[in-house]
């Protein structure tokens, strides 16, 4: 473990370097992920705006709740955007030998060869609009409050991250599961509705089976409507270690069974 | 002429043949726009549960699911691959040997993208459309929908296919000029997707910006189709919106083949 962690900046540092030589075409990516987002808020504001309030939301608190989302899911896609690849092509084009010829963890490596600086194009995007709407977003705001927000933001990023390491790993029995894990993913999309209200069906899912909801809309909720946040922090990091220990059991079961394309 | 144009209609059936080669994996992208239409449908719900009218943007809520549905199908059948066809031949090198053949790169990729359409809304449309309809007639009481708007709504999406088709050469030829095609081809498709009406119907848009959209092509690409299978467009409307539609196309070709002449002194062809 401690090999790993004094190898990662060395990890960067490459990934960064490569990524540089290429600065347009990063910036290209950062614009259009930026741009992407600030998109998606205008469609929220254009849906939500037909009526005045719906429920307990207003639009400055889907729009604080919005901003949130983006910030873990940003995170992730920073560090772990390469297990996209695994879902895609990784397994197809037998790119994963190398990997497994080294003496390190494979998981690790095949990870932390990427770096995505152009996902702090979401990231800033998701800070700039928590810090617009966060004074007139209906919170009462306290150390409190602000410590339930970084630690649920904290617990997202492993949500993301999980969920993309179960569905990526099914690529192992599958071959490609990228559009699988798309599918999946974007359900974290719809955690910026009024979940509350969209059916109890569809919040259950959302709550208990891909539980995006549970980590990401949960929180903002109860900041919202003033009940104990710490639950959600409680279930935020419940969800977290269960995604994570999933999502590392299928990567394990399935990388034993994998088997080279040869290229 | 007959002899080029059968040359290029090989094209048309090999772009054909690629979607039915690739029918699961096609299912497989419109069960996820699927899932995407039902959730979307269930926001509307939630909207309108909370709505003081029952017509938001002069939609009631069983016209709503409709265009949902609708603007899920035209997103799906119209988003043919030609932007996609460049960055690989760019990529992997292809775009050498296409070159030197004495075939158009332009029209090629225009009959592919015919071929594409045509499988799409055979595999895809027609059931889905059918399916989507029905239950939204019996089940939510839509009403209005007349056999000939359907039967027009077919044109309208050939149209906004041949629309897609030319945005995706325009945008396609960044690949000879930048790697980042990835975020070019996502940032394209949702710009143009939301400024076509795909996501949310324009109506909804401010009044400034419905007067602006009017002024481009996006209205005709996803929302005209979806608005004509509603029956929302009258028979002249429907003609000088196909005629501007046609005009556009045509535009935006001219655009592409000024374009393409200078993009192309750009290729840099990896390996051989």
């Amino acid at each position: 473990m401690l090999k790993e962690l004094k190898l990662y900046p060395k990890y960067v540092s490459m990934s960064l370097r490569s990524g540089l030589s290429y600065k347009a075409d990063s910036f290209i990516m950062m614009i259009s992920f930026a741009v992407t987002e600030v998109i998606s808020l205008a469609t929220v504001y254009l849906i939500v705006g037909s009526v005045p309030q719906i429920g307990i939301w207003s639009f400055n608190a889907l729009a604080f709740l919005f901003g949130f989302i983006l910030v873990p899911k940003a995170i992730d896609h920073i560090f772990t955007d390469e297990l996209w690849i695994l879902a895609y092509w990784a397994i197809r084009r037998g790119e994963l030998d190398i990997y497994l010829t080294r003496p390190l963890n494979p998981l690790y490596q095949f990870v932390a060869k990427t770096f995505k600086w152009d996902g702090i194009g979401e990231f800033v995007v998701g800070i700039v609009i928590m810090c617009i709407f966060a004074p007139i977003s209906g919170i009462a705001w306290s150390f409190s409050s602000v410590t339930v927000l970084i630690l649920c933001g904290f617990f997202g990023i492993f949500g993301f991250t999980g969920i993309k390491l179960i569905f990526a790993s099914l690529a192992f029995w599958l071959k490609t599961s990228g559009i699988i894990l798309n599918t999946v993913y974007n359900l974290s999309g719809y955690a910026k509705y009024p979940l509350k209200y969209m059916g109890k069906a569809f919040m259950s899912i959302m709550f208990y089976v891909v539980p995006f909801g549970l980590m990401l809309y949960y929180p903002i909720e109860c900041l919202i409507t003033g009940a104990n946040a710490w639950w959600s922090v409680l279930w935020s990091s419940i969800a977290a270690v269960a995604l994570m220990t999933i999502g590392l059991t299928v990567w394990t079961i399935g990388i034993r069974r994998y088997d080279s394309s040869g290229n | 002429m007959r002899r080029r144009l059968k040359k290029y209609l090989i094209f048309m059936r090999s772009g054909f043949q690629t979607v039915l080669a690739y029918r699961g994996m096609l299912l497989l992208w419109f069960i996820g726009a699927l899932v995407s239409a039902v959730l979307m449908g269930l926001v509307w719900w939630a909207i309108y549960s909370f709505s003081p009218q029952s017509m938001i943007a002069g939609y009631a809520f069983p016209q709503m699911l409709m265009y949902v549905i609708l603007s899920a199908v035209v997103g799906e059948v119209i988003y043919t691959d030609t932007m996609g066809s460049i960055t690989d031949d760019v990529r992997w090198g292809l775009i050498g040997m296409r070159l030197m053949k004495p075939i158009n790169y332009r029209v090629q990729l225009g009959f592919s993208a015919v071929g594409d359409f045509l499988a799409r809304i055979l595999l895809i449309g027609v059931p889905v459309l059918t399916a989507g309809t029905l239950i939204v007639v019996f089940g939510f009481g839509l009403g209005g929908i007349q056999w000939y708007n359907i039967l027009l709504f077919l044109p309208a999406c050939f149209l906004s296919a041949l629309m897609f088709d030319a945005f995706g050469f325009l945008f396609g030829q960044l690949a000879f000029r930048t790697q980042a095609m990835f975020g070019v081809a996502s940032m394209s498709q949702i710009v143009i997707s939301f400024l076509s009406g795909g996501v949310v119907p324009i109506s909804l848009f401010p009044a400034w910006a419905q007067t602006a959209l009017t002024y481009t092509p996006f209205p005709t690409l996803v929302s005209l189709p979806v608005r004509i299978f509603l029956g929302q467009v009258g028979w002249t409307e429907m003609l000088i919106a196909f005629a501007i539609s046609i005009a556009w196309i045509v535009g935006l070709n001219v655009i592409n083949h000024f374009a393409y002449k200078s993009s192309v002194k750009h290729v840099v062809v990896f390996g051989g």
